[in-house]
């Protein structure tokens, strides 16, 4: 019989201080139960019919004082409660039972009780925010709907994923849920009244196709979503149809999208896709001491943009010998119920698991949907006060969010702005409701601007580059003086030949920063054919205009 | 592919063209196609024709995601309202067992 690393020696302490204290252990048995019994602690008898089928005599469970707590049937194993001193005698073998390993279950720490705090969202709860009334769209492997902490939660399914139903069979997506909107009593989520729209299109591997990704966002978009939870990320740029489809949606619904910044860190522009585009609140991970976790992505986005925003907790759980050293420095949160017995077994194996119904994980995945559901309380109090954004919501809470971050002394490429505060968010919308509301009209005229220019070029399809220019032909017509915003072929002809003069005086520039010293052969390549890149496509459009 | 192609080659997005180099002429290919959305319903019934399993049609772009075989790309970029062709690529959870350090 296998036995945790550290058990033998942690029951003889405990033994010689007090022999009878109770402690919980799981035990492996040799043979898989028939079927699960999560409720064995208030169902004795049925528990004890199940142990003696797996071959544990009445008469030795009932000498040995063994209390079953959950009896598991995806994995060969149950969980029990005794006297130390009993786990020590079956542990030396000095009582023989059909066990292949036995380890001892951690006591439960509240993690979620601890990371929702860090965000402020116990002060948020007591202003009777809950996220009632807001929709957040879980992108992702899909939702239990029957964990208990998520019942009646989960309004509308669907999965994108080949060949799978919305059920979640890697877990990654549930443990997303319960952070935004679990309902437990130990295990709350941020917005335990929000409403999740479970999009499925992550495998039970945790892997997707980014195609899914923008149809699973659609789809939510048609179900009403507010808020878009994207715990996920992978190769891409700016050409990315997944950056366009949160870039676009931001801007076009007033819809919040929060991003992961990836898990590639601690090396410098490490943001994944689609966490680099720039409407999305790109969330980077913290542990729970409020120290930036080394996995988390740093910034900035290959435009120079301050990425992540802000950072929130997503845990750090240090491995060694492949197992975690303490689960409890990660997330805790809602298990699947449904997980694969595969996935399950490497849960199992990095000691993963807390309680039946909730497992430690860490990520900026895990950071992301603690900012979700901050928006979703945002959200919520901005309905209530009667405040109306239309489709400047979006930029209004990532402002909100950003100005009000506290520092937690890192640089802007690690931390953002900070760590993700919500009452200090909500005192500076109730401030500034004036200020905001000229943001918001501000925002609104450089969208229809931009409309009427792409309309004026012709242009349906934008690349990093075209998508660059007409943001510098905005910005050129917002500047200009009133007679010459107006949107027309002559004054975007004006905006361009200033845009080509100033591209020709950014290459002059470089050329000499370059012969300086001050940059590499590399960055002035790069940053040369950017602008090449830039001048090349001004000059088309310009004998498009003419 | 033939000379004739070649000048469409710019609709062709890096990673794909890459991909393209690795593959063989039978092979199937997962890629997102972009065009005009005036001409949206003669695209379509081009896509069809031409072979094409239509995964998904975006509304907020004129879009879709599609396999499509390696030997009908040349096809597809000749096409005037096709305006680009990128690679569709995979994403994956960030957080999970495999986070662990």
């Amino acid at each position: 019989m296998l036995v945790a690393e550290g058990l033998t020696r942690f029951l003889e302490r405990v033994v010689s201080r007090n022999p009878y204290v109770s402690v919980n252990a799981v035990f492996w048995t040799k043979t898989r139960p028939p079927e699960p019994l999560y409720t064995a602690i208030r169902e004795f008898s049925k528990a004890l019919s199940i142990l003696e089928s797996l071959g544990f005599k009445a008469s030795i469970v009932d000498s040995l004082d063994l209390k079953p707590r959950h009896i598991f049937a995806t994995v060969s194993a149950f969980s029990a409660e005794l006297p130390a001193k009993n786990l020590l005698d079956i542990i030396k073998g000095v009582v023989e039972l059909p066990l292949a390993k036995v380890h001892r279950v951690h006591t439960v720490r509240a993690l979620l009780d601890k990371s929702v705090p860090l965000i402020g969202g116990g002060e948020a709860w007591k202003m009777g925010l809950s996220g009632k009334g807001v929709k957040v769209a879980v992108i992702d492997t899909g939702v239990d709907p029957m964990h208990p902490d998520l019942k009646g939660r989960v309004v509308e399914s669907k999965s994108f994923a080949v060949d799978e139903d919305p059920g979640d069979y890697n877990g990654h997506g549930t443990h997303v849920a319960g952070i935004i909107a679990g309902a437990g009593s130990v295990y709350r989520g941020v917005a335990p009244e929000a409403q999740i729209i479970n999009a499925k299109c992550l495998n039970v591997d945790g892997v997707g196709w980014e195609d899914d990704v923008v149809a699973a966002i659609e789809w939510s978009l048609d179900r009403g979503a507010d808020v878009f939870n994207l715990s996920l990320g992978g190769e891409g740029d700016y050409d990315s149809l997944s950056v366009e489809a949160i870039d676009t949606i931001t801007e076009k619904y007033g819809k919040v999208f929060c991003v992961a910044a990836g898990n590639s860190g601690p090396s410098r522009g490490t943001i994944e896709c689609p966490g680099i585009a720039s409407n999305a609140i790109t969330v980077g991970a913290i542990d729970k001491h409020e120290k930036i976790a080394p996995y988390s992505s740093r910034g900035p986005s290959p435009k120079g943009e301050v990425k992540p925003e802000i950072v929130a907790p997503g845990g750090y759980m240090i491995k060694e010998g492949g197992r975690v050293v303490d689960k409890f420095e990660g997330i805790v949160s809602a298990r699947s119920t449904t997980i694969d017995p595969e996935v399950l077994r490497d849960y199992l194996d990095l000691d993963l698991l807390v309680e039946p119904h909730y497992i430690s994980f860490q990520g900026t995945s895990m950071a992301t949907p603690h900012a979700s559901g901050a928006c979703a309380l945002l959200i919520q109090y901005i309905r209530e006060k009667g405040m109306d954004f239309g489709k400047q919501l979006p930029f209004v809470i990532k402002e909100a969010f950003t100005k009000t971050a506290v520092d937690l002394g890192y640089d802007k490429y690690s931390q953002g702005y900070g760590l993700i505060s919500v009452p200090r968010a909500i005192d500076y919308i109730e401030t500034r409701r004036e200020e905001l509301k000229k943001l918001a009209s501000r925002k609104a005229s450089e969208e229809s601007i931009k409309i009427e220019v792409l309309k004026t070029l012709g242009l349906t399809v934008l690349t990093s580059t075209t998508s660059a220019l007409v943001f510098a032909i905005v910005s050129h017509l917002l500047k200009s003086h009133e007679q010459q915003r107006a949107v027309n072929r002559e004054n975007i002809r004006l905006a361009l030949r200033s845009i080509i003069l100033d591209c020709a005086r950014r290459v002059n520039e470089l050329k000499e920063r370059y012969e300086r010293g001050e940059i590499s052969r590399e960055e002035y390549i790069r940053q040369l054919e950017e602008l090449k890149r830039m001048l090349d496509e001004a000059e088309r459009m310009l004998r498009g205009l003419t | 592919m033939s000379k004739e192609t070649e000048k469409y080659f710019y609709k062709l997005d890096d990673a794909l063209r890459k991909e393209l180099e690795s593959l063989s002429k039978e092979e199937k290919i997962r890629v997102f196609i972009y065009f005009n959305e005036e001409n949206r319903e003669k695209v379509l019934s081009f896509l069809k024709e031409s072979g094409c399993s239509i995964i998904h049609e975006y509304k907020f772009r004129p879009a879709v995601s599609a396999e499509v075989k390696v030997s009908s790309i040349p096809e597809l970029i000749s096409h005037e309202d096709i305006v680009k062709v990128s690679l569709v690529k995979r994403v994956r959870a960030l957080g999970d067992r495999n986070a662990c350090s």
